[in-house]
């Protein structure tokens, strides 16, 4: 059920024990049932109890909080009492920036939970993620993503050159990560989500660096003639897949990003590949090879190493731009009446059916990356000749905007797996 | 007001960071006010230091302009092509002419793409035609060390917008001259 479909519910909810006295308890029956039956269910999230001490800092934690519950898509916040689950609390400065404690109270009133957070005045917007992610994680049982963030390229209006951004998963905090005034292309992040890899540009030919975001450093992980591209890093044994030309063909490589040493070659011939993507194990990989004459993925082993087509679907006539997600499933773009669209298959099904999740509205959306919890993707749209960031929910949610402060094209987006944090 | 007083913040950080100060401090997050922070590390990312042995790094070295008697311009592509058309073989002779009379300079064959296909695939097919140049400048005599191959894919068009008449003008190898 949609967020929109749900709200004359809640609407009637609000008002009904005035109508009808006593039937109060009735009303405040579960609206939407949250369970393995109904896994597109929303449960109605009372904020009403929740409240602030009007300061800004109370107004942005409350701000982004709600937010970040109902992008979750487990979630539908309300002002009015009666919702499956009722959060409560304050939400105040103190002298370290503020003070928040959230006790979240299940309907029927039999189980409760309470976090508290403190937080300096520049990670209220952390602190207001962290307590998502633990209503999202205890009270829906889901994996959580309200923590993570979002990397992408963006071109300026009138710029040449490109340079790496960040977001938080909500879109709020857009912020510029390199300032170099060169072409710059496929940030990934790192497991863990402190560093990551991307193409640069810098030296006048591509290298492969990583910034360690910690430090505000960076080194460079892959500098070998021709291409160095789409990198990424094993999530197991840290070694980085990387697209690279130096025998005069397009192949993936296996490079230990602390020596730059290239360790194996993982393909050869006269094809091309493009875009690796580990296994959350890190024992296979999928990529785009044009092997059969038209872009197609594959997966391979390490072990074995012998190529499997993932899919056979004729109406998409090239996938591409595969990503491997948390939960096993594969999210790709593939080209379907003259556009482009995003699907998710699971590898391990056999026929591999992909799924669309994009709309099929006349505009292209492509190179999918997973949020940590498993049910978002975020992707470029391009409409027209305007590229921007989008996120799709796989269980039907519409897609989202990610809307940035000034003209440009965003594009190539790289979602993190930092989504669970712990409070104190 | 936000956006002026990140200005000298970032002065500022440039000035510790050229006293000596290795670690850029991080900027303070933003708070929902619309705004982009223009830096996450005001003073820039540390430096990545010089290029491994056996790189040539071009940003170092001083561009050469070749005089218009040489003949050096663009060569085109065909439409998801990276095989250099007979009519453009006459560009990549002259290039190897003039590399021959200049040997201490040096080249970049840049390898671009129009706008059609994917990213990715575009900076293959960028990467296929700056060889298939630098092959044929080879087969030629020029000693391959002097030539390096860069792709672009989509992302260096000679000519924005869309339509065949641009698109034409954008499936193109370039040629930069380096002093070495």
């Amino acid at each position: 059920m949609s967020p929109t479909r749900f709200l004359p519910a809640l609407a009637l909810l609000a008002c009904a024990p005035a109508l009808v006295p006593g039937a109060a308890r009735a009303q405040s029956a579960p609206i939407v049932v949250s369970g393995e039956a109904v896994p597109k269910g929303k449960q109605a999230l009372s904020l009403d109890a929740l409240r602030g001490d009007g300061s800004d800092a109370a107004r942005l934690f409350l701000q982004v909080l709600r937010k970040d519950l109902e992008l979750s898509g487990w979630f539908v916040p309300t002002d009015n009492p009666g919702g499956n689950v009722s959060l409560a609390g304050s939400v105040r400065t103190s002298v370290s920036g503020l003070s928040a404690t959230v006790t979240a109270t299940w309907m029927a009133g039999t189980r409760t939970r309470t976090w508290s957070k403190e937080a300096t005045t520049a990670g209220v917007r952390d602190a207001a993620h962290a307590v998502a992610d633990a209503v999202v994680a205890d009270v829906a049982g889901k994996k959580p993503m309200a923590s993570s963030r979002i990397l992408f390229v963006g071109r300026r209006a009138g710029a040449a050159e490109t340079e790496i951004y960040a977001c938080d998963a909500d879109g709020g905090r857009p912020s510029a990560v390199t300032s170099d005034r060169k072409l710059c292309l496929s940030p990934n992040w790192n497991p863990g989500a402190n560093s990551f890899l991307y193409t640069t540009w810098l030296t006048g030919t591509p290298a492969v660096m990583q910034v360690d975001l910690g430090a505000g450093k960076r080194t460079y992980v892959s500098t070998q003639p021709g291409m160095n591209q789409g990198a990424v890093k094993n999530p197991r044994t840290g070694a980085a897949a990387i697209v690279l030309s130096r025998s005069g063909m397009v192949d993936l490589y296996l490079v230990d990003p602390a020596t730059r040493r290239v360790l194996d070659r993982l393909t050869r011939g006269r094809d091309s590949e493009a875009s690796p993507t580990w296994s959350p194990d890190g024992a296979s990989l999928a990529y785009v090879s044009d092997a059969g004459g038209v872009p197609r993925i594959y997966t391979m082993a390490l072990a074995g190493r012998q190529p499997r087509r993932l899919v056979y679907d004729g109406t998409i006539r090239e996938n591409v731009a595969p990503e491997w997600g948390p939960d096993g499933r594969i999210a790709f773009c593939g080209r379907s009446g003259g556009r482009y669209r995003v699907y998710v298959v699971d590898p391990s099904k056999t026929p591999a059916v992909p799924e669309a999740v994009s709309p099929a509205d006349g505009t292209d959306y492509e190179d999918p990356s997973w949020a940590p919890d498993g049910r978002h993707l975020v992707c470029t749209r391009t409409a027209g000749r305007q590229r921007f960031l989008v996120v799709l929910d796989t269980l039907g949610d519409p897609p989202r905007n990610i809307p940035m402060p000034i003209a440009g094209d965003w594009y190539l987006p790289s979602w993190s797996d930092n989504g669970v944090r712990t409070l104190p | 007001m936000k956006n002026l007083l990140r200005v000298p913040l970032a002065a500022c950080a440039a000035l510790a960071l050229a006293a000596g100060c290795r670690t850029p401090p991080k900027a303070p997050p933003a708070e929902d006010d619309g705004t982009i922070v223009e830096s996450e590390f005001p003073g820039g990312l540390e430096a990545p230091g010089d290029l491994p042995l056996g790189n040539i790094d071009f940003s170092k070295l001083a561009p050469v302009v070749p005089p218009a008697a040489a003949g050096i311009a663009p060569v085109y592509f065909s439409y998801n092509e990276s095989a250099i058309p007979a009519s453009e073989q006459g560009k990549v002779a002259n290039a190897a002419l003039f590399l021959m009379q200049n040997p201490g300079v040096v080249l970049l064959v840049e390898g671009n793409c129009d706008e059609r296909g994917t990213t990715e695939y575009n900076m293959s097919l960028g990467e296929f035609r700056a060889q298939s140049v630098r092959n044929a400048l080879v087969a030629q005599g020029i000693e391959p060390a002097r030539i390096q191959t860069v792709s672009y894919g989509e992302e260096k068009p000679a000519v924005p917008g869309g339509g065949e008449a641009v698109w034409r003008l954008n499936r193109r190898g370039d040629f930069a001259f380096f002093q070495r």
